[in-house]
């Protein structure tokens, strides 16, 4: 199956966007103020603009055979040096790849490890050219590239590590080139080289030559960095690439290649797909997509029928969900789940669409071993204690997403804003370091925890002793257990205590000071019910004698709070 | 309490086919299937694994998953300690005797290229102490470890253990784990898993950090994987208790107490329209060990009732801010 997806490579990239995404449209809208900024720019000279990972450096145009980079520093380190011409704005006719040819000093970078054709490779990240001379050494390093043919250019682009900002939002050390001073000649041609732009040149002499330049450059450097914050983010997504040849990875390593595979799904379940490994990746997605939807093969909609049940009914008629195979539990009962999928791919007894969850659900939800009472009777639990056959609903705790959210809607704090960034309760860091919980319980945690940014490994102090998984992992159904950590954290942790109070004044405040209305509202907002006599006795008396956010906390690590029903 | 009906459905179905209804002796609906063919060894002997062996699945009752399970094998060890040490003192400086090191030193290590991606290959360099044969097994020890080289015959040594991996993190995963990826339980969670705890006042698996941080694959090293979250390790020391352990300071402890009574109380209203149900029952339990654990976890971190030569013997006195952790 990996040669199925072989063209399909996953990396931090800017997605593409509809015309009608509100991002893109605040770039296009960002970008014609940058562009006309850069019109007044041009008439004053060259100038330079910082991009965080790369500065760019524009110039007045000349065409040219050949351009040399001469760096004042002995230092350099750069990912990828890129020249654009005026013909066509964003071809960068530097590369490699489009004939260039790039030489210099020193031309194998330190310890020889650092080679300068890094430069035009077309590949940013950490493969970097690094020269790092003597201080007190006369020369400096130099980079000399020859274009395939003559071309009129007017900018050029140093970075470092570009895309290494990426997703890295949580780290304050990102990265930004170092402020290179360097002179650039063009090649005339009689041979000789032309002295035409100059790091010192647009930052300090036409800057005194034009003073009015600042304002327009403090301008563009505003509406760039506006820019990097509200245009398209990059995310994680993947991109084609030219598919190559998939082999038997003997032991999983991949310095072992052994047999060449074609695409295909297993064997066993029929995927020959016919295809070999000149098939195009296109050809490759589509004819396992139609293998995998095709009606006549039924593991696909049972393992998805199976799935829906699991989610409904706590557990599947097979219970692992994700393996029907020899180390997977047989069904319960196979007719069901075959019935189950015919019924999803061709619906018989409802009037919803093939393949429609939505349709599967409402099958499942109206039926009458869904609509069972939880309460248990001595005639069920002798025939069938564990309820397999759904005569009964048995009390499930609730996932730890739940018990958070519940809590926050009872308290009338849950901000159900959807979407955006999610919220943070670690810190910030300078690099890769343990991270550290800052706040798991303050007001700008008060989302949906669906929304809460998960670091692997991080335990939130909280709600990761409730079976949270670690987000690292695929995990297809999450296992239950009961600790005495969930008690610890549920019982003394800031978050409950503080919701507590939040409820019971809330409570108070819907209820004129009238303390048994405010207990009846407590018991509502958390429990959906009004206390019964006794248990209104008991939690009267612990309000009057302490505080009715004493209650509230009892009611919070109560077993019907934590439980379905 | 022999009665069969009270198995579920699943495991039901699978005991009649196997002709096995009338020897299974079971109490419970929440025993798992798999315990129960494990304690028959005929039964036991149909289910094959990968590698032909049957497999090991302990009988968890989800609602107590730390009761005492009955070991498979007849062992003499009472406790385990692990003590891991990432970023020790090289092995070849201490325990492993490499003698080729010695006709190498000062040479480039044969067969490897002359650099790799982290740099150029340097010098092969001998042990920085001799090596000599120690003990009545006369395993060859370090001069650098004169008092240990004394005990070496109480010693048991593995040089054998290599991984795939040169990163930090993911061969702590491996060692800890057994795998370099992460999501797989560590050595402590696969023990408690299998074999519960005899004692009742703390937690089963516990994990005394560095307190200068966690080791680079953090809480993996003692991490449940994808076991239930109650066979992961509780980390704490002598100075640092576990989450939420005491009451919030905000509230006195009379105020704690009646909370938790009226917690009891809802608790047990609530549990009597569902009489005999374990995970009801287990949750109750479990306020009751957290209960229990805030007095037992501050005796077990208070080493100031210690005798001085119990603290002597473990050589924790004075100096390093780093013992008696």
């Amino acid at each position: 199956m990996t040669g199925v997806f072989q063209d399909v490579e996953f990396g931090s990239r800017f997605p593409e966007f509809s015309s009608e995404h509100p991002r893109r449209k605040r770039s296009e809208e960002l970008w014609s103020k940058i562009s006309k900024q850069r019109r007044t720019l041009r008439e004053l000279g060259g100038w330079e603009e910082n991009w965080g990972a790369f500065r760019e450096l524009h110039f007045k145009a000349y065409t040219t055979k050949a351009i040399r980079i001469r760096f004042k520093t002995p230092s350099v380190g750069l990912d990828e040096l890129e020249v654009f011409g005026t013909a066509e704005r964003n071809q960068n006719v530097s590369r490699a790849s489009s004939g260039a040819k790039v030489t210099g000093f020193p031309e194998q970078g330190v310890d020889g490890r650092f080679p300068i054709v890094r430069l035009t490779d077309g590949e940013y990240g950490t493969m970097t050219w690094r020269a790092q001379l003597p201080k007190k050494s006369k020369e400096r390093p130099w980079v000399r590239v020859d274009f395939a043919d003559e071309v009129n250019i007017n900018r050029l682009r140093l970075s470092s590590n570009r895309e290494y900002f990426y997703d890295t939002d949580y780290l304050t050390k990102k990265p930004s080139l170092p402020n290179y001073d360097f002179d650039v000649d063009v090649l005339k041609k009689d041979g000789s080289w032309q002295p035409w732009v100059g790091t010192w040149f647009v930052k300090t002499q036409l800057d005194k030559k034009h003073p009015e330049r600042k304002a327009v450059l403090a301008e563009v450097q505003r509406l760039i960095n506006t820019l990097a914050e509200e245009g398209p983010r990059p995310s994680f997504v993947a991109r084609f690439v030219r598919p190559k040849p998939t082999h038997v990875l003997l032991r999983g390593s991949p310095e072992n290649p052994r047999d060449e595979v074609m695409p295909a799904g297993p064997v066993i379940f029929g995927g020959d797909l016919k295809l070999t490994t000149k098939a195009a990746g296109s050809k490759r997605r589509a004819e396992f997509a139609k293998w995998v939807s095709n009606v006549d093969n039924p593991l696909t909609a049972r393992v998805m029928a199976n799935r829906i049940w699991h989610h409904i009914f706590g557990s599947g008629i097979v219970p692992t969900t994700s393996d029907f195979g020899k180390a997977g539990a047989a069904p319960t009962h196979p007719e069901l789940l075959d019935w189950m999928a015919a019924e999803f791919v061709e619906p018989t007894v409802t009037q919803g669409k093939p393949w429609s969850m939505k349709s599967m659900i409402r099958l499942l939800v109206m039926s009458d071993a869904f609509r069972q009472a939880s309460t248990p009777n001595a005639k069920g639990t002798t025939k069938d204690a564990g309820s397999a056959l759904l005569w009964r609903f048995p009390p499930k705790r609730v996932e730890a997403e739940v018990i958070r959210d519940s809590i926050l809607q009872a308290s009338g704090s849950l901000n159900r804003l959807v979407g955006g960034r999610s919220y943070r309760i670690h810190n910030v860091k300078n690099t890769y370091a343990q991270w550290e919980v800052l706040d798991n319980h303050g007001p700008g945690t008060w989302r949906r925890m669906l929304y809460q940014e998960r670091m692997r490994r991080v335990d939130d102090g909280i709600f990761t002793a409730f079976d949270f998984p670690d987000c690292g992992q695929v995990r297809a159904k999450r296992p239950v257990s009961t600790t005495p950590l969930q008690a610890l954290n549920l019982m003394n942790g800031d978050f409950v205590i503080e919701q507590s109070n939040l409820i019971a004044e809330r409570a108070k405040r819907e209820s004129n000071g009238d303390l048994g209305l405010a207990l009846d509202r407590c018991f509502e907002y958390l429990l959906g019910r009004t206390p019964a006599a006794a248990e209104r006795d008991a939690c009267l008396a612990l309000a009057k004698e302490t505080d009715l956010s004493l209650v509230c906390r009892a009611l919070i690590n109560s077993n019907e709070f934590a439980f379905l029903p | 309490m022999n009665n069969p009906e009270r198995l579920s459905l699943n495991g039901r179905r699978l005991l009649e086919r196997r002709g096995f209804l009338s020897t299974a002796g079971l109490s419970t609906a929440s025993l798992a299937l798999a315990g129960i063919l494990d304690a028959d060894g005929l039964l036991a002997d149909e289910i094959r694994t990968v590698s032909g062996k049957s497999p090991i699945r302990p009988a968890i009752d989800p609602g107590r998953p730390y009761s005492s399970r009955k070991t498979h094998f007849e062992v003499p060890a009472k406790q385990v300690l692990v003590i891991y040490c990432p970023g020790a003192v090289s092995h070849v400086d201490t325990f492993d005797y490499k003698p080729a090191l010695m006709k190498l030193d000062g040479k480039k290590p044969p067969g490897l290229p002359e650099v790799t991606f982290e740099g150029p290959t340097g010098n092969i360099a001998k042990p920085f102490w001799d090596f000599k044969p120690r003990g009545e097994t006369g395993k060859m020890v370090s001069d650098l470890l004169p008092n240990l080289g004394g005990q070496i015959d109480d010693f048991c040594f593995l040089h054998a253990m290599t991984t795939d991996t040169s990163a930090h993190p993911q061969g702590e995963n491996f060692i800890n784990t057994g795998f370099t990826m992460e999501g797989f339980p560590s050595f402590g969670s696969w023990v408690t898993y299998a074999l519960g705890t005899e004692n009742q006042e703390l937690p089963a698996f516990v994990a005394i950090n560095d307190p200068r941080g966690l080791a680079r694959s953090g809480k993996n090293n003692f991490g449940n994987g994808f076991l239930p979250a109650a066979f992961q390790g509780t980390d704490f020391s002598a100075k640092s208790p576990p989450n939420n352990l005491n009451r919030p300071v905000t509230l006195s402890a009379d105020e704690d107490r009646k909370t938790v009574e009226l917690l009891k109380r809802l608790n047990a209203a609530h549990l009597e329209k569902y009489p005999g149900d374990a995970n009801l029952a287990g949750r109750i339990a479990s306020y009751e060990l957290a209960g229990r654990m805030q007095t037992s976890v501050p005796e077990a971190m208070d080493l100031s009732g210690e005798t001085a030569a119990t603290i002597k013997s473990y050589g924790v006195e004075g100096g390093s801010e780093l013992r008696g952790q």
